[in-house]
């Protein structure tokens, strides 16, 4: 006689072992990505649909104390639009085509002086950036049993830049589909041709550069229980070629110079996603981690908390907040008192030490067939929000809000 | 895209298969898939058919070779014992023979003596289960997958519509409910729980865009003497019915899943039913017995107790 548990009552651990029971039964399907909670539909569910999103990203204005020339100014602001199809190709495949045009313009931080007093003040490049993007992006997913691979291909294209990108990924469902083990591997190759590259106006800024990067992945998702699920993944990328900012310059002992940084970049992220089902609430909750490091020194946390309310009458309300903070580049300085050996020179407050905070909230409302949705995220980056305390502010340091409008209809 | 419903009586009791199809031969063409699943689950684990894999089990107790069980009827048993574990005893596919002293046709409350006697017939642990080798070693035991089989029945017919490329509607067995998927708006069906004193009446209803619900109920079979209500959900351990609930129901991603919970916490009784529930983290509504509403699911009572629906 095979030996037999006593009949026992664990918590939860019930509701695993009835799932793996029943879905090692031939035949079960497991539907865990019912739990992402997600409130808009996705073409695994629908056979077609169409989605169109309006975005508008404003910069909060720098302030004339943090300025060279003591004057408030504008900064940059981006109109998005984004259409994307998904459709469902027989039962086991389905291809996602997403097209974004978008319109830029205002000023960005150009390179930084010390004032008087040796306090970094900015220098913005004045209202002359006015450029235009329109990128195209395809996913195809084809099913094979418990293995689903995916072919991913990419365009974008700027008056100065213009980029292309290609992809693999693999998942594989196993353990009756509780934990499903993925991967991928992609490539993308930059070619940069500057606004008035080499000209006479900017005589050092170059004329073409490139660069690409590769990048691959692996992850782990895990069904804990039915009502959550953990997932973990790892990604490593590769950057070589030209990785300085053609716009931007640094101060360097009573000189410009331009931005120079390293010609390759080793990034590494861990990112951990809990996902939880309240259901005496009827929402899910979101829990995300990620750790950051890169060989150019700058390690970073983002921790970020959101929680999916779904509400009667087919009202869904998402609010969120994320934090992060991140430390410089070892080359990074806000300007330099002396040239550096390695050559390196870099204001950009991208690489400088901070922290940040965004709160932002999201409506969505069914229709019929149709899903409507507004956002708002306000964001706001300061020395306040960093882990460690920080000496010496970035004083291009950015505040940004965001509105969107989005309307998907399923067919 | 048009809706069709298509009724039919199988395992026992009313089956509906409902979806929104392009034309009358589509629908036609995924009804019969889902149909044709479930008789062909009705054949293999009916009682009451010579053939099926349920007599021949049954006929086998007493008999120390026992008989082999195929995959899917493995996995079924596999399942049943996890259910046992689970529940601490009270999920038990030995404890039908204890219709044999209940018969809810007769309307007899049975003698202890008589309860006492069929006991010793009943209990999973005695049951020798080493996949693929099954035997009942006492002559008289039975296996009864009527517990079961039906929510499994459900779960098997909406993922062959889906195989077949239907994408909304649902498969129900008497009252429990597998979905297909959400109406094509993305719009969620609109369940009717039955009232456990008015089982062809909607007490409340609830939302369900995705995956499945089933319910549980003193009403089923049942009889009530001298003002006491026995039904037919009897304890393995006493023999006797269980007390306390009226009704139960569950959401979950498989019916399976939802039936088995549901009949586990309608064993447990009226607090550690729900208690249990809460600790699983699924959905469920509850009717006291005195008609009292509980429970974490979403749902809308139904005021004047209208018709059982889903719309």
């Amino acid at each position: 006689m095979p030996p037999k548990k006593n009949p026992s009552v664990p918590l939860n651990q019930a509701l695993l072992a009835l799932t793996a029971s029943a879905l090692a039964i031939p035949g079960m399907s497991a539907q865990a990505q019912d739990l992402a909670g997600d409130p808009m539909p996705s073409a695994q569910r629908d056979s077609t649909l169409l989605d169109y999103r309006f975005s508008y990203y404003d910069e909060g204005h720098i302030a004339g104390s943090k300025t060279s020339s003591g004057q408030d100014s504008e900064r940059y602001n981006v109109e998005s639009h984004q259409f994307r199809i998904a459709t469902r190709l027989g039962s086991k495949a389905d291809l996602t085509a997403d097209a974004t045009v978008e319109t830029m313009s205002g000023a960005s931080p150009w390179f930084i002086l010390p004032d008087a007093k040796g306090k970094p003040v900015q220098v913005m490049s004045g209202a002359s950036i006015h450029d235009f993007r329109q990128a195209l992006q395809v996913r195809a997913n084809e099913r094979f049993g418990a293995v689903t691979g995916s072919v991913l291909a990419g365009y974008s294209n700027e008056r100065d830049y213009r980029g292309a990108n290609g992809g693999l990924e693999g998942s594989w469902d196993f353990n009756n589909k509780l934990t499903t083990l993925s991967g991928g591997v992609g490539y993308t190759h930059n070619d940069l041709d500057p606004t008035e590259g080499a000209s006479t106006r900017f005589p050092t800024r170059i004329a073409h550069a490139d660069n690409y990067e590769v990048t691959g992945y692996a992850g782990l998702a895990q069904v804990l229980g039915g009502e959550t699920v953990l997932q973990s993944s790892v990604s490593f990328t590769y950057q070589n070629g030209y990785l300085s900012d053609p716009y931007k310059m640094a101060y360097v002992a009573g000189n410009t110079v331009n931005d120079a940084r390293p010609g390759n970049r080793r990034k590494l992220a861990w990112i951990t996603r809990l996902r939880q089902n309240v259901a005496a609430l009827d929402a899910v909750v979101h829990l995300d981690y990620r750790y950051y490091h890169d060989d150019w020194g700058i390690t970073a946390h983002t921790a970020e908390l959101a929680w999916y309310q779904t509400l009667p009458w087919s009202w869904a309300l998402v609010p969120r907040v994320r934090w992060y903070s991140q430390s410089q580049a070892d080359f990074y300085q806000p300007y330099y008192n002396a040239a550096q050996n390695n050559g390196l020179y870099s204001s950009d407050y991208r690489l400088s030490p901070f922290g940040a905070l965004s709160e932002s909230l999201g409506v969505y409302k069914r229709l019929g067939s149709w899903n409507l949705s507004l956002r708002y995220e306000h964001y706001s980056s300061g020395g306040a929000y960093s882990i460690r305390s920080i000496e010496v502010e970035n004083p291009a340091l950015v505040r940004f809000q965001v509105f969107s409008a989005g309307i998907v209809k399923t067919f | 895209m048009e809706v069709f419903s298509y009724r039919f009586k199988a395992m026992g009791g009313p089956c509906e298969v409902r979806l929104h199809a392009d034309d009358r031969a589509q629908a036609d063409r995924h009804a019969a898939v889902a149909k044709a699943e479930i008789l062909r689950l009705e054949q293999r684990y009916s009682r009451y058919r010579e053939d099926s894999f349920t007599t021949l089990v049954n006929r086998s107790a007493g008999d120390a070779r026992g008989i082999e069980a195929d995959a899917e009827s493995a996995a079924l048993l596999d399942y049943a014992q996890t259910a046992w574990e689970q529940s601490g005893g009270l999920f038990d596919i030995t404890s039908g023979v204890l219709r044999r002293v209940w018969d809810f046709k007769a309307r007899r409350v049975p003698a202890q003596a008589e309860i006492d006697g069929i006991l010793p017939l009943i209990g999973w642990q005695r049951v020798r289960w080493e996949r693929p080798r099954l035997v009942l070693p006492l002559a008289g035991m039975e296996l009864d997958f009527g517990g079961y089989v039906k929510e499994y029945a459900a779960d098997r017919a909406a993922q062959a519509c889906r195989d077949a490329g239907a994408r909304h509607g649902f498969v129900e067995l008497a009252g429990d409910i597998a979905l297909i998927g959400a109406h094509p708006d993305g719009a969620p069906w609109q369940i009717g729980v039955r009232h456990p004193r008015a089982p062809e009446q909607a007490l409340a209803t609830i939302p369900l865009a995705a995956g499945a619900i089933a319910s549980s109920g003193d009403y089923e079979r049942y009889f009530e003497v001298d003002g006491l209500r026995y039904s037919h959900l009897l304890n393995p351990k006493t023999g006797w019915p269980v007390r306390g609930l009226s009704a139960v129901s569950v959401v979950a991603p498989q019916c399976l899943i939802a039936g088995t919970a549901s009949t586990i916490a309608m064993l447990k009784g009226a607090e550690a039913g729900p208690r249990w529930l809460g600790e699983l983290g699924l959905r469920h509504l509850c009717v006291a017995a005195d008609g009292v509403l509980a429970g974490t699911v979403e749902h809308r009572t139904v005021p004047a107790h209208g018709p059982l629906t889903r719309t």
